[in-house]
């Protein structure tokens, strides 16, 4: 699929400010820096079972909380430093994303097979095995120091 | 006596006496009000922008709105485009916070103002028609005939003529609102907000004018719980008669339609159907016009070429219309100055000489539509001729389909652009092997917007190739659903009043709004059914009463043949059009006039307070799309009345969010402020799919004066669907259980140790008589 910096919906993207692409090998070394990284996990793709073993604290959406009260709730507490997003139906989260784009300091990464313009970082886009390869890389590197 | 003035003024300091009767003529701006002893006057009859501005800043407070900014710019004039991301002000010196809410003013304002439009089309057609005197009439069930009107504007009206005077307020208003999105107006977000909470309002009240309207004048049911069941579908057309098809919003080119065919006895010759609302409200019109279906389905049966005139209005037609009619064969006819799509005005012509022209350029525009009537149906007559052997050769064949997508280059750009990523190149290269299995998924999701042909490198025809699978393997596409019954009648609400004011009815769902549908209408269908077996009260409106009939049993039998239409536990209440939506926000309202007694006249703070704590009700817009389900919704907030959205709507820009913790109300019986859980949670949420939406519904119907039995259902339900869809306890149960009285007998060990997990502890004070307002 070509276009790797393009948002994967191409009208996703909220005009100036686009997300920085990260290599999984950067995400590892964020994840790894963060005093207080949070994984939001949604219900939709391959990598979620893998994502599920990733040492770190999570909240399942919908599941455990609806993606804008968790949200919200993060950039009110200021307790983490790093939010990362997986498995959300796109358009969804590139929208509730934006949020934290212009109201929160806290860094958001998301980690699907699909670029996110609104996050400050994001994996490009990805074929679907390549992507998968990328989670299980991630999660066995984050959780084996 | 005659009073003129600020009624306010003179009013409000005599309020605290309750039973205050005002008798003579009151002179209330310049509209003077026969003498009539119903109610006493409130503090706010026929609001201005700032008259309900505290009541609006406590619901903000409340429920905060959240902002996800759609783009980091503002355009609006010529000093920008200004970058308003991360915390920069433009060069007028506005926020980002400040301008999103600015566009939802806008979105609101457009949307209050095309039901102001239409509604007054409607009126002004009628008054014509029958005179400014013309009786508002709904029988001998219902007193209140518009709830909203008397609150808002503190008048009954009475004729036709009244009602105009209501749209003069709401047009007024409307262009006060809108001038205060001019740049170096309105500069806090918090007052953009209770403006567009104020442009909501008008919304609802502009609904009421025209619904009441067009009950009257056209004599549609009357809260008729039996209102007929009416075909629909795609294939409830017979395709060998002639075919109209009416698109849009407004009734009274159908009902021309309608009456010519009836006067000229051409029932047997003559089909029409019609898609969106203007399909709903020609069918309470008469019940043998057709329901083809919501607006998803519009440019599928366009294409399908199985009408041979197409009649447009008004409101959430394709703008492209005109040109996908024309490759069809079709003639079309646009009768409707907000849609005039380029088309010469023949209304000055004769009906003959229309048809004449029509012939010839294959479509015009006729705003008189007492000649629609004989025009369409006349010219349906001779293209229907005209088009006997091309008719079906508008769709391809299912060889076609394959041969078609054998040129599919397998880019993936029309997955890329769908707005709900259908993987249409997965169709495509099922379909070159002639495995159509995937292609018939995507013919029950896909709304038809023609996104991805755009974009496909090799032109291909996608929505027609959906269409023709859907059409080829899909034969049951027959559906039925209830005539638009219009009001609830007064007794129902007598009925229900008490159970739903103390939760023994566990709620009123309102499934309402567009199909904006992230995975097809079904969805909206099994939401109803899931809440009409639990026995909620389900009341709908537009494409959503559309999206309920289109799903069947194994017995062939729709929602509407299965539940009774009437408002009560367990009934599907179909209101009709978008217009009808006020009688929703209508039946609230009567629960705390009729139930509760209180005085509706100028009195919204005090009726808004009682539904946001007492009344039960959440609207549910799945599909939620336009501006108008923008101010719709806006509206229904302003009444207390939270609403859930389909995903695709936190495009709109801004939710109404609490942060859960527990709220303050004041009790009014012991006179001091009492914590509660956060009930109703959100003004208005989305929900990320079906699952969420369902587990939500329960939780938003939760109100402050539920008695134990009542949220003791309320929790049964709760804790069911969420074990139902996601396999556990609902994780915040804790706040909304206050004592050990609101635990289901049902479920009570389970809940039992859930609370001692989370350290629950019951609550001392229950607020008796909970308000706001203090
Ligand atoms: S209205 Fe204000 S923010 Fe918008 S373009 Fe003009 S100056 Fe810039
Ligand atoms: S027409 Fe259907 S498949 Fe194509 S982009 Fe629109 S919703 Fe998606
Ligand atoms: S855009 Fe057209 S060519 Fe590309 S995958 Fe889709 S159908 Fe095939």
């Amino acid at each position: 699929m070509l276009g790797k910096t393009t948002p994967y919906q191409p009208t996703a993207g909220s005009n100036l400010n686009h997300a920085e692409i990260v290599s999984t090998k950067i995400a590892v070394s964020m994840i790894k820096r963060s005093k207080h990284p949070i994984l939001i996990l949604g219900s939709y793709g391959e990598g979620l079972e893998y994502l599920e073993k990733l040492n770190i604290e999570k909240i399942y959406t919908p599941r455990d909380m609806n993606l804008l009260d968790a949200i919200k709730k993060i950039s009110n507490e200021k307790k983490h430093d790093l939010v990362i997003f997986s498995g959300i139906t796109y358009y969804y989260l590139a929208q509730a994303i934006t949020h934290l784009k212009h109201f929160s300091d806290i860094t958001s990464l998301t980690i699907d097979n699909m670029y996110h313009p609104n996050a400050k970082y994001s994996f490009p886009n990805m074929e679907k095995k390549e992507h998968l390869e990328a989670i299980k890389r991630l999660v066995m590197l984050v959780n084996n120091p | 006596m005659k009073v003129e003035g600020d009624i306010k003024k003179i009013v409000s300091p005599l309020l605290k006496s309750k039973n205050l009767k005002i008798t003579g003529s009151i002179k209330i701006g310049d509209y003077e009000e026969p003498s009539e002893e119903w109610e006493s006057i409130g503090p706010t009859p026929k609001p201005k922008i700032t008259d309900l501005r505290k009541w609006d800043f406590k619901l903000l407070k409340r429920y905060p709105p959240f902002y996800m900014p759609i783009c980091d710019m503002c355009c609006l004039c010529t000093f920008g485009k200004c970058d308003l991301s991360r915390g920069k002000k433009g060069a007028c010196g506005i926020n980002i916070k400040a301008q999103q809410s600015r566009i939802v003013l806008i979105a609101c304002c457009i949307g209050a103002a095309c039901h102001a439009g239409h509604s007054r089309h409607v009126l002004h057609t009628l008054i014509e028609r029958f005179g400014k005197d013309y009786p508002i009439d709904l029988g001998n069930s219902i007193d209140v005939e518009a709830p909203i009107t008397r609150t808002v504007m503190g008048i009954k009206p009475k004729t036709l003529g009244d009602l105009e005077k209501v749209l003069d307020y709401c047009e007024e208003q409307i262009t006060h609102l809108l001038s205060a999105t001019h740049t170096g107006q309105e500069g806090s977000y918090l007052d953009f907000e209770s403006k567009a909470l104020h442009a909501g309002m008008i919304d609802d009240l502009a609904r009421e004018v025209g619904d009441i309207a067009q009950i009257v004048g056209f004599n549609m049911p009357k809260g008729d719980a039996n209102a007929p069941l009416i075909e629909m579908g795609l294939k409830c057309v017979d395709k060998n008669k002639s075919v109209i098809l009416c698109i849009g919003h407004n009734v009274v080119p159908g009902a021309e339609i309608m009456n010519y065919i009836e006067d000229n006895n051409l029932e047997e010759e003559i089909e029409v159907c019609g898609i969106c609302c203007t399909a709903i409200d020609v069918s309470r019109y008469n019940d043998r016009a057709k329901v083809i279906g919501p607006l998803s389905r519009q440019l599928m049966f366009i294409r399908s070429g199985v009408a041979d005139v197409v009649v447009v209005d008004e409101q959430c037609i394709r703008t492209d219309v005109l040109e996908e009619v024309l490759k069809t064969g079709a003639v079309l006819i646009a009768t409707n100055e907000k849609m005039c799509l380029g088309l010469e005005d023949l209304s000055h012509l004769s009906e003959d000489e229309i048809i004449t022209k029509i012939l010839r350029d294959r479509a015009g525009l006729i705003l008189d539509e007492h000649k629609v009537g004989k025009v369409a149906t006349e010219l349906a007559k001779i293209i229907s001729k005209e088009r006997k052997h091309t008719k079906d050769k508008c769709l391809p064949t299912l060889e076609e389909v394959r041969a078609l997508a054998n040129k599919c280059t397998e880019c993936g750009w029309c997955d890329r652009v769908c707005p709900n990523s259908f993987e249409v190149m997965d169709v495509m290269i099922g379909a070159k092997e002639g495995n159509f299995d995937k292609f018939k998924e995507l013919y029950k999701k896909c709304y038809g917007c023609g996104r991805c042909e755009c974009e496909c490198e090799r032109k291909l025809p996608i929505v027609s190739m959906t269409t023709k699978v859907g059409d080829y393997f899909f034969k049951d596409l027959d559906f039925k659903i209830r005539a638009g019954r219009g009001p609830i009648q007064d007794v129902e609400i007598r009925n229900v009043g008490a159970p739903i004011v103390f939760g023994d009815i566990p709620g009123i769902v309102a499934l309402v709004g567009c199909a904006n549908h992230p995975n097809g209408e079904e969805e909206v269908a099994m939401i109803a059914k899931e809440f009409l077996e639990r026995k909620y009260i389900v009341v709908t409106t537009g494409c959503a009463a559309m999206a309920i009939g289109m799903w069947k049993d194994k017995d062939g039998k729709t929602l509407y043949d299965k539940y009774p239409g009437e408002f009560k536990a367990g009934g599907l209440v179909n209101c009709g059009s978008c217009l009808s939506n006020c009688h929703i926000t209508g039946a609230a309202i009567k629960v705390a006039n009729i139930f509760a007694r209180l005085p509706l006249r100028g009195n919204y703070e005090e009726v808004a307070d009682y539904i946001l704590n007492k009344v039960g009700a959440v609207g549910v817009a799945w599909g939620a799309m336009s501006q108008k389900a923008a101010s719709i919704a806006t509206g229904a907030n302003r009444w207390g009345v939270p609403v859930i959205v389909g995903p695709h709507s936190t495009k709109y820009r801004r939710m109404y969010l609490s942060d859960g913790n527990d709220f303050e109300v004041f009790d009014k019986s012991c006179k001091e402020v009492v914590k509660i859980g956060p009930v109703p949670e959100h003004l208005i949420t989305p929900a990320e799919n079906m699952k969420e939406c369902i587990c939500m519904i329960p939780k938003l119907c939760m109100r402050a004066s539920d008695g134990p039995k009542g949220r003791g259902m309320k929790i049964y339900h709760y804790v069911s669907v969420y074990e139902k869809y996601f396999g556990c306890m609902p994780p915040d149960l804790e706040k909304f259980v206050r004592t050990e009285s609101d635990i289901p007998f049902m479920m009570k060990d389970k809940i039992k140790e859930y609370l001692k997990e989370k350290n629950w502890k019951p609550r001392e004070k229950l607020p008796k008589d909970p308000t706001l307002i203090y």
